[in-house]
């Protein structure tokens, strides 16, 4: 029977992670914003314990990760602001785990219980993926444009989707040392708090070993690159809900014209359009990662679920910072946060633009820059 | 969470397909595309005989001739129905008979829910007042009771369907003094009764409702529907009933102005290959995906038996002002041809597009106007105050 509500296990996840990251305050959320790290290396601990870096593992037994849950969890530290490798992490499991054979199994292991510290190196764009060039000898040279990488400073090891030179519709997965000669890791500034760096491959040369695989199918790895943007929509999505919420409580609270504010009726209409937006996109992104925990992944319904949730954060954090006028624009009220946050993850599933295209060739079939 | 449809809906879905496959309809299609609020002689006649094949009361429980399948099945129902652009019987049964079968006495559910089966007894809704819109509480239709019957006296508006339906769930005041929700009632009333006149109203969409005049007609006692004075109860029943709202007919207007777009002006370079047209289709694909996903959610959540009051409030906001929003922007789109009225070789999208430009504003305001749908959102899905009580300004 269909059913949309979290079912026991679902709720007690959500619980769980609401009471655990209850901790993170927006005087804290700014201290790591301005530290060295860029995070919290004992409560990123406390994740991995929770067995939250694990998520995107295959399950016991053969059967795909439960995306619903991974989507929960990142939900919920979306929610919390919370700036931490977990998504990369995730992100990189899934692929390895999708993507890569036995020593890529080994490799995802390890990340999930924190034992090493790796990012998946991937641009928004599936048509800007770095070039792998094969030698006869089973080696193989990687070269690429700059990629804009979370947590790139972080990570020893990159792992890198690339696009097999003279073989179309033949990618490659492939592990690289973060030191390897000819890798290029610069620090960047984005305008929320997650780490940026910038890698380029300059003729990096990859020992036969460090080609997880090299016989993947192209639409296997533009699938695995949308399963990212539909982590990043749940992810999203916790932060926009937060945003409705502060719009709420500063509603309830503030009193002007000798009521709360939060009975006027524009105010009232403003705030049912954000909610029946981000339920809209919240139901969208969750139906495909059900789809995608339960058989194949439907890029159709992740091109809705990334256009859906682009639009509706965006709007419930303009709205957000309509409510809660002049203290919504302070440092001291937790809204900027998610104010900023939001809109940097939406740049980071691509443009509108590519969005608007991948949805056009799923329901349109008309191909894309037509 | 669980997102998928259960075997027995998908097998239940393809014997509703197989079946409607056998029937000929183009009559009731082409009644369908004139006015899709309301069925048209076919359209009677195919629920007449749906009804006699045991598909109409897809939710109804078996006991009253239903299927008693669930509210699920019943959206799956509806949305097929509203696919193939066909009727699907409306509030008599969607809404009166369950409400009927809740509050009914013995002897209404003996008398109406098998005639409301077999299509011959349909209801019209007599809220609506010339004084009483949005605020339907302020109606002023006068019952008094007199022995065993009421007199009722007074007058509705827009009470669409009036002109050839049999009954009229009518609204009507009771009490002599109470104001506002205490003291009402609702009565089940025979339109050919002594004293009833309906005269029409022609809308902008060419589609007929009416106004209904009221003089001292007299109505048995018999059939007032819950307790006396507790109309505004029985109103909330026949409403929580309502909440389905399909978005399949937007759906199809949507494909039909796609395949006018891959034509036009030609095949060979047709509008659809333009990126700015192709984005904003691919927009309005989505948010029908969107639309279908919320009207899930509400038939899910009354699967467990719980009332959806502000989720289907959401439905109602979304797929009102996307199907309207698909008409206009679509005839944006087509740009001059878009001129042409349904019912003109050239119009584009069999029509759609304009006839749904003038006929689908009403969905924005009726069935609760979409301001109180979000007031509704606002106050119970996220508790903002109420503004202070405006006391008796409504009196
Ligand atoms: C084609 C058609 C068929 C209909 N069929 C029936 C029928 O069968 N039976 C029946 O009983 N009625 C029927 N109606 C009437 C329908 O239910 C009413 O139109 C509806 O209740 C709104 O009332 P109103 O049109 O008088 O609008 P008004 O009450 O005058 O409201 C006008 C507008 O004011 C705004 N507004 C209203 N309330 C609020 C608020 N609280 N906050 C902010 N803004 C607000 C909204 O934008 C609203 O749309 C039909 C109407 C049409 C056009």
């Amino acid at each position: 029977m269909a059913d949309l509500r979290l079912d026991d296990i679902e709720q007690m996840l959500r619980d769980t992670a609401r009471r655990f990251l209850r901790q993170v305050s927006v005087e804290r959320l700014l201290s790591w914003e301005t530290s060295e790290d860029g995070y919290d290396s004992d409560v990123w601990s406390s994740m991995v314990g929770l067995g939250w870096a694990s998520l995107t593992q295959a399950a016991e037994g053969g059967g795909g990760a439960n995306l619903i849950h991974t989507g929960i969890v990142l939900g919920e530290t979306g929610r919390a602001g919370l700036p931490s490798p977990l998504f990369q992490t995730l992100v990189t499991v899934l692929g390895l785990t999708r993507l890569g054979g036995d020593p890529a199994a080994l490799l995802a292991e390890r990340l999930a219980q924190g034992e090493a510290r790796a990012v998946t190196v991937a641009p928004a764009d599936p048509g800007r993926l770095v070039t792998l060039t094969e030698n006869p000898d089973g080696t193989a040279v990687l070269c690429g444009s700059p990629v804009l990488t979370e947590w790139a400073l972080w990570a020893q090891t990159f792992i890198v989707p690339a696009r097999v030179e003279g073989a179309p519709e033949r990618c490659a997965l492939v592990v690289v040392d973060a030191q390897a000669g000819g890798v290029g890791v610069e620090e960047a500034t984005s305008f929320d708090n997650e780490r940026i760096g910038v890698v380029t491959f300059d003729r990096v040369v990859v020992p036969a070993s460090g080609v997880l695989s090299a016989d993947v199918r192209a639409d296997d790895l533009e699938t695995m690159l949308a399963l990212r943007d539909l982590l990043r929509c749940s992810e999203m999505l916790g932060g926009a809900r937060r945003a409705l919420e502060l719009s709420v409580q500063y509603a309830t609270d503030r009193v002007q014209f000798g009521q709360p504010l939060g009975t006027k009726q524009a105010v009232q209409h403003r705030c049912a359009d954000m909610l029946i937006a981000l339920d809209g996109a919240w139901l969208a992104t969750f139906e495909a990662l059900w789809t995608a925990s339960t058989g194949p992944a439907s890029t159709r319904s992740i091109a809705v679920a990334r256009f859906q949730a682009a639009r509706a954060c965006e709007q419930a954090v303009l709205g957000a910072a309509q409510l809660t006028g002049a203290m919504g624009f302070t440092r001291e009220y937790p809204l900027n946060v998610f104010f900023r946050r939001v809109k940097a993850q939406q740049l980071r599933l691509g443009s509108v633009t590519s969005q608007l295209d991948s949805l056009a060739a799923e329901f349109l079939a008309v191909s894309e820059g037509v | 969470m669980d997102f998928g449809l259960p075997d027995d809906s998908r097998r239940f879905l393809s014997e509703l397909r197989s079946y409607l496959d056998g029937l000929n309809l183009d009559k009731v299609v082409a009644e369908t595309l004139e006015d899709d609020h309301e069925a048209g002689p076919a359209g009677q006649e195919m629920l007449a005989q749906m009804g006699r094949d045991g598909w109409l009361g897809i939710g109804w429980p078996a006991e009253h001739g239903g299927r008693g399948r669930s509210a699920v099945d019943q959206w799956l129902y509806l949305e097929e129905m509203a696919y193939r652009r066909l009727p699907a019987g409306g509030l008599s049964i969607t809404s009166v008979g369950p409400t009927l079968m809740k509050l009914g006495t013995a002897e209404q559910k003996a008398e109406f829910l098998p005639a409301i089966l077999r299509a011959e007894v349909r209801f019209a809704v007599g809220y609506s007042e010339p004084d009483a819109g949005s605020d339907v509480a302020s109606l002023r239709t006068r019952a008094v009771r007199v022995g065993d019957e009421y007199v009722v006296k007074g007058q509705k508006i827009y009470t669409t369907g009036a002109h050839d339906c049999s009954h009229i769930w009518l609204a009507v005041r009771t009490h002599p003094t109470e104001t506002r929700h205490r003291g009402l009632s609702v009565l089940l009333v025979a339109l050919d009764s002594l004293g009833v006149t309906v005269q029409p109203i022609y809308t902008q969409a060419d589609t007929r409702t009416n106004e209904v005049y009221f003089d001292d007609v007299r109505v048995p006692v018999a059939n007032l529907v819950g307790e006396e004075n507790e109309g505004w109860a029985a109103m909330m029943v026949a409403l929580d009933f309502e909440r389905i709202f399909v978005y399949a007919a937007a759906l199809k207007d949507f494909e039909e102005l796609v395949a006018w777009t891959r034509v036009f002006p030609s095949e060979k370079s047709p509008l659809i290959a333009d990126r700015t047209v192709a984005h904003r289709l691919a927009e309005m694909a989505a948010d029908l995906e969107v639309a279908r996903l919320l009207a899930l959610r509400t038939a899910c959540i009354i699967d467990t038996g719980v009332v959806p009051t502000a989720e289907a409030a959401a439905l109602k906001v979304w797929i009102s002002e996307l199907r309207h929003r698909i008409a206009t922007e679509g005839l944006a789109i087509v740009g001059e041809h878009g001129q042409l009225k349904a019912g003109e070789d050239a119009a584009p999208a069999a029509g759609q597009l304009e006839h749904q430009y003038r006929a689908g504003t009403v969905l924005k305001f009726a069935s609760g106007t979409n301001e109180v749908m979000r007031d509704i959102i606002a106050q119970r899905a996220l508790h903002l105050p109420r503004a202070r009580a405006l006391g008796k300004v409504y009196g």
